[in-house]
């Protein structure tokens, strides 16, 4: 009885595990159909369910969605119920070291190839970004403390190198049978941080980064009593490898290897091959992105002064934003496009109203010219581009010792 | 002629957020108020669809193809484009397959060179294919450069003609985008070099991978020692 109890533990924790991977719905380059197959198989059900007991969810399972919970549940009641009829097959226990095997291997590959996305995204600096003008020029206590650790990363450069070289080196220590154990030693503290800054800082990927996390240490638990008896007891110890698929035709076992490593690297790795670009703070930025400061008002050619409209400072966001920062500090976002011929600025505003502005631009003296409307009345805003660029935060300072501060 | 936007999709085709990040700090990154998030995950406004679990985005359209262009001198420009695989959750309300006439684009017009264009295409256009399979037609293969102009010079000669009027007093509009005018281009404020558009032709790569992998593991098996 204590065994079948300890085989369904285990039997959910791998289709638990497996189910995940497969369903939880995550936006890979080149698997697409990913995406969309816990949409498909789930996504209607679950919003039924949700909709049935009066739960308002986001429409799509997104990352700490509602809607991704619910998922997770009706998985692991998958997983587990599963697992319980299994039990009863006899059939079960001549296939089931073979399902396992292949289980532990796909997810040992799943979570390199996780790790190598997001490690590649840090190295070229993609997922932690150089902080847009609006929110460098926000005062700080005014930001909420995901975005503020969010931009916070996305000033050191180095730092992100770090972090990224120490989540790209476990995925390729997880590909081979050898490095195996190594890999998952460092990826496991690494995801454990990771679990702890989601948390701490209210970053919204804390479902996903506990799974991964869960991937880890669950591909790790098999050599637990090797390192109990070794770190704790003081014995000697030693490492069995866990077995892994066992393809008996050599070249259809290495051709599988092959694809699953290229398109590994090929998910990580070819937009920023393909674009060169391998650094993405020293990315072009659209026309006109930057942040200005209002330094005249007028109304119908009678200067004003600027407290007048109440705007001190306007930002055009590498997004396609268009935000006007108040005197209080308060913020207003538009989604903004740029038309170029008619100088005018398209805006759009959460309830999807639509308004122009005409703007004119004069680049050398980094002058900006923008219609703001207040009371029915048509005001023009004269403002100066700021060099948001020379920003002490933005400064590439070191120094190894305090007297080199000036 | 389809929505006016079709013009900016295509200059944006690749012109994507490159930000790897939630939601929620994606929407906050641009000021973005707490209120206004749930109408905009709701509605899935603007760009937040682009961003989830803090990796870098998937970009909307990945499967066009431009096939040809033809120059019609007092009509504008016409595009003949398809999709090159069917992708299930392609937002087909933005970009859709087919003819399309776009007018004063800033590349597609007799003001540059066919060599000009075709380079633009190659590095700022996102299409599947390369400029060299497109049909030119109606374009004039042996004009000079006449104009290089970037998007601030462009804003810079329209300028000078604006100067010499008054500035025009008061204009608001809050018209759906469906009526405005046919002349309009509308350029999207982002510029991004890093897309997938190019690199998702998903399925083919993966049979391309597998075809590779496949070879590799002949070429492997067959040189070893035995």
């Amino acid at each position: 009885m204590k065994n079948s109890i300890k085989l369904w533990g285990i039997s959910t924790c791998y289709f638990g595990l497996f189910l995940g991977a497969l369903f939880i719905p995550f936006p890979f380059r080149f698997i697409p159909f990913q995406l969309s197959l816990g949409q498909f198989v789930f996504g209607d059900f679950l919003a039924w369910v949700l909709d049935r007991n009066g739960v308002l969810a986001a429409p799509e399972i997104t990352s700490d969605s509602i809607a991704l919970y619910a998922l997770l549940f009706l998985l692991l009641l998958l997983a587990a119920g599963s697992s319980l009829l299994l039990l009863w097959s006899k059939k079960w226990q001549t296939y089931q070291p073979g399902i396992f095997n292949f289980i532990r291997t796909f997810l040992t590959y799943y979570l390199a190839m996780q790790l190598m996305k997001y490690g590649c995204d840090k190295l070229f600096k993609a997922q932690f970004y150089l902080p847009e003008p609006n929110l460098l020029y926000t005062p700080l206590g005014q930001i909420s403390k995901d975005l503020l650790f969010w931009s916070t990363m996305g000033l050191s450069y180095s730092y992100n190198i770090f972090m990224g070289l120490l989540e790209v080196l476990p995925a390729f220590l997880l590909l081979f049978p050898r490095t195996r154990l190594i890999g998952l030693l460092i990826a496991l503290p690494v995801l454990t941080n990771i679990v702890a800054i989601n948390f701490g800082f209210d970053i919204s990927v804390k479902v996903y980064s506990i799974f991964l996390w869960a991937i880890a240490f669950f591909l790790w638990s098999p050599f637990f009593k090797s390192f109990y008896d070794f770190l704790i007891l003081q014995k000697p110890s030693q490492i069995k490898q866990s077995p892994s698929i066992s393809i008996q035709t050599t070249w259809l076992k290495t051709a599988l290897k092959i694809f699953a490593i290229s398109l590994l690297l090929l998910e990580s790795l070819f937009p920023y091959v393909r674009t060169g670009q391998f650094n993405a703070d020293q990315s072009p930025r659209p026309y006109l992105h930057g942040a200005y400061e209002v330094i005249e008002v007028s109304l119908e050619d009678q200067k004003l002064a600027v407290e007048t409209v109440g705007i001190q400072k306007i930002f055009v966001h590498r997004n396609g934003y268009l935000i006007f920062q108040n005197q209080q500090n308060q913020m207003q976002d538009f989604k903004l496009d740029i038309d170029l011929l008619n100088q005018q600025f398209h805006l759009s505003d959460y309830q999807q109203n639509q308004s122009v502005l005409h703007y004119q631009y004069l680049e050398e003296e980094g002058i900006l010219f923008v219609q703001y409307f207040q009371n029915d009345q048509a005001y023009w805003l004269k403002t100066r581009s700021l060099d948001w660029r020379s920003l002490p935060a933005l400064q590439n300072d070191f120094h190894w010792t305090i007297e080199d501060i000036e | 002629m389809k929505k006016a936007y079709l013009f900016a999709l295509f200059l944006c085709l690749g012109i994507h957020s490159s930000f790897a990040q939630t939601k929620l700090i994606s929407h906050k990154s641009h000021s973005g108020s707490k209120a206004n998030f749930k109408i905009a995950l709701d509605k899935n406004l603007f760009d937040l669809g682009d961003s989830n679990f803090g990796v870098a985005p998937e970009p909307m359209i990945q499967t066009s193809r431009l096939d040809s262009l033809i120059f019609l001198p007092s009509e504008g420009v016409v595009m003949v484009t398809h999709k090159v695989c069917s992708r299930p959750l392609e937002d087909t309300s933005i970009w859709q397959a087919g003819k399309d006439t776009v007018y004063n684009h800033p590349l597609f017009n007799q003001q540059h060179s066919l060599a000009h264009i075709q380079k633009t295409l190659d590095q700022d256009y996102y299409f599947t294919n390369k400029s060299k399979t497109v049909a030119f037609i109606g374009f004039d293969d042996h004009s000079t450069e006449k104009s290089q102009a970037t998007k601030p010079e462009v804003a810079k000669e329209k300028k000078k003609e604006k100067a010499k009027k008054k500035r025009p007093k008061k204009k608001k509009e809050a018209k759906p985008k469906k009526e405005k005018k046919k002349q309009e281009i509308l350029e999207p404020s982002t510029t991004d070099p890093i897309d997938y558009s190019k690199s998702s032709v998903s399925f083919l790569s993966l049979a391309w991978v597998a075809l590779f992998s496949l070879l590799m593991a002949w070429t492997i098996t067959k040189f070893q020692k035995p």
